[in-house]
């Protein structure tokens, strides 16, 4: 890593002021809650099936936890949507991040590693009436409940695919960085390349996501999110 | 001094990089909680929790350099705090807080910076598992106060004398010690009466006797180490 070059600002940091700097974000989770409600805030908080708990960790790096209902296929999910209220179902996101020049970056992990359960976090392009993650433009990564392995996962709005990275599933953090391209999305976990996905590419615009779910198997599933960067390149 | 030296860091490294792998130096940092608060903007986000006995005021200072300020109601005790809601994200033993406050009058009112375990419970946010600065109106010089599970003790004057303006201070904890500066200076190390638990930031505005005054604070940093 290069030592930075001390300066008067932050976006100097990231680059020139030559240069006019596109979007980004950074989330840190902590804090007594998420910045998001009805009146302008960050993120929108939306559930499926059964409601969730979402809320801040009060723990050491803790971070901020999704526990989904009991019933199959709940889930809890935030992103930035126009807000009518926290609720059951699909808002339309809000999306500032480009489908083939952007990158996200995540600290997550996946609480309980068993039969049913997906981590997720990236970029969803979620619309009023879609279907969870498979039906819309999405690029995301984590945990999928028939796979053994961390995967990457893109969605061109018809096609939802996953590639099966040779990574196994864990209770522990990990960073996930997402690049995407016009030709390939490539998935980094902990500093290292892990799959390059040419299929399925996601095809305008995105927000960033978590995502926990529970598919079939017993109780509610956990994740927890302490970081999260997104950038337009 | 290392006011931002870590969130440069951050963004340093998640700069553009053509082939799409963090390099592996940077995980170690990566990896831990770091929070930063501008206090700008028109109020406080849904991060913070306002507490307070009485009715004391928290508003966003529509003034330049201003930050945002806590005054506590008119009783004696009664305080203006803000905290996390204990929701405790940092360790007692390895974390760092950077704070840009001031407290522009002293009109017998106190304040008081740093992190702790019980917020919202004065004065058992000073005086119970705690590590910052505690500002009373007899106090000449700025101090570094620490408190265990049950008892607060205050370092010697640090050489940096009380005054109205904005200072930076940074205090850091491990498991043998805290350390604090003021404005980058000559550092006050305390060995004694640790914080034992996890904790977050506060800030807070006392009413003692019915004397009050103030808190201004333009920067909060802080990360586990």
């Amino acid at each position: 890593m290069v030592s930075p070059t001390r300066t008067n600002s932050l976006y100097e940091q990231v680059h020139p002021l030559t240069t006019v700097m596109e979007n980004r974000f950074v989330e840190w989770f902590v804090g007594k809650d998420l910045n998001h409600g009805t009146s302008g805030k960050v993120w929108y908080k939306g559930y499926s099936v059964s409601v969730p708990t979402m809320s801040m960790v009060d723990d050491i790096g803790g971070g901020f936890k999704i526990t989904t209902g009991t019933n199959t296929y709940s889930d809890g999910r935030i992103y930035f949507a126009h807000d009518n209220g926290d609720q059951a179902g699909y808002e339309d996101s809000v999306k500032q991040f480009t489908h083939n020049s952007s990158t996200v970056i995540s600290i997550f992990k996946e609480i309980n590693v068993t039969t049913g359960s997906y981590s997720l976090s990236g970029f969803t392009g979620m619309a009023t009436g879609n279907a969870g993650t498979t039906a819309t433009q999405n690029a995301n990564s984590g945990t999928f409940q028939s796979l053994s392995n961390v995967h990457c996962r893109t969605g061109d709005g018809t096609t939802t695919s996953q590639l099966e990275t040779d990574l196994a599933k864990d209770t522990n953090w990990h960073i996930h960085r997402l690049d995407l391209y016009s030709a390939n999305c490539k998935l980094a976990v902990d500093g290292t390349l892990k799959a390059t996905k040419t299929t399925n590419l996601p095809q305008s615009g995105m927000s960033p996501v978590f995502y926990q779910a529970k598919g079939t198997g017993s109780g509610a599933k956990e994740g927890a999110i302490r970081y999260m960067e997104a950038y337009n390149r | 001094m290392a006011t931002y030296e870590d969130i440069r860091n951050i963004f340093t490294r998640s700069s553009n990089n053509p082939t799409g792998v963090l390099p592996t130096t940077s995980y170690t940092l990566d990896i831990k909680n770091h929070f930063v608060e501008w206090f700008g903007g028109k109020e406080l986000d849904d991060r913070w929790n306002e507490s307070q006995s009485g009715t004391g005021t928290f508003a966003m200072s529509d003034s330049v350099n201003g930050g945002f300020t806590l005054y506590p109601a008119s009783s004696n005790t009664n305080y203006a705090q803000i905290n996390f809601n204990n929701k405790r994200p940092f360790a007692h033993n390895g974390s760092v807080m950077i704070s840009v406050w001031k407290q522009p009058a002293n009109n017998g009112g106190a304040s008081t910076v740093g992190m702790c375990n019980s917020a919202g419970t004065s004065p058992n946010s000073w005086n119970k598992d705690f590590y910052g600065t505690r500002l009373w109106t007899t106090d000449t010089h700025y101090k570094l106060r620490t408190a265990d599970a049950s008892t607060v003790t205050e370092s010697a004057n640090s050489d940096v004398a009380r005054n109205t303006n904005f200072n930076v201070f940074r205090w850091e904890a491990t498991s043998s010690n805290v350390i604090m500066s003021v404005n980058g200076g000559t550092s006050v190390t305390k060995t004694t009466n640790l914080p034992t638990a996890k904790l977050q930031p506060i800030l807070m505005s006392w009413n003692e006797n019915g004397n009050r005054d103030y808190l201004h604070v333009s920067y909060v940093e802080a990360w586990n180490t």
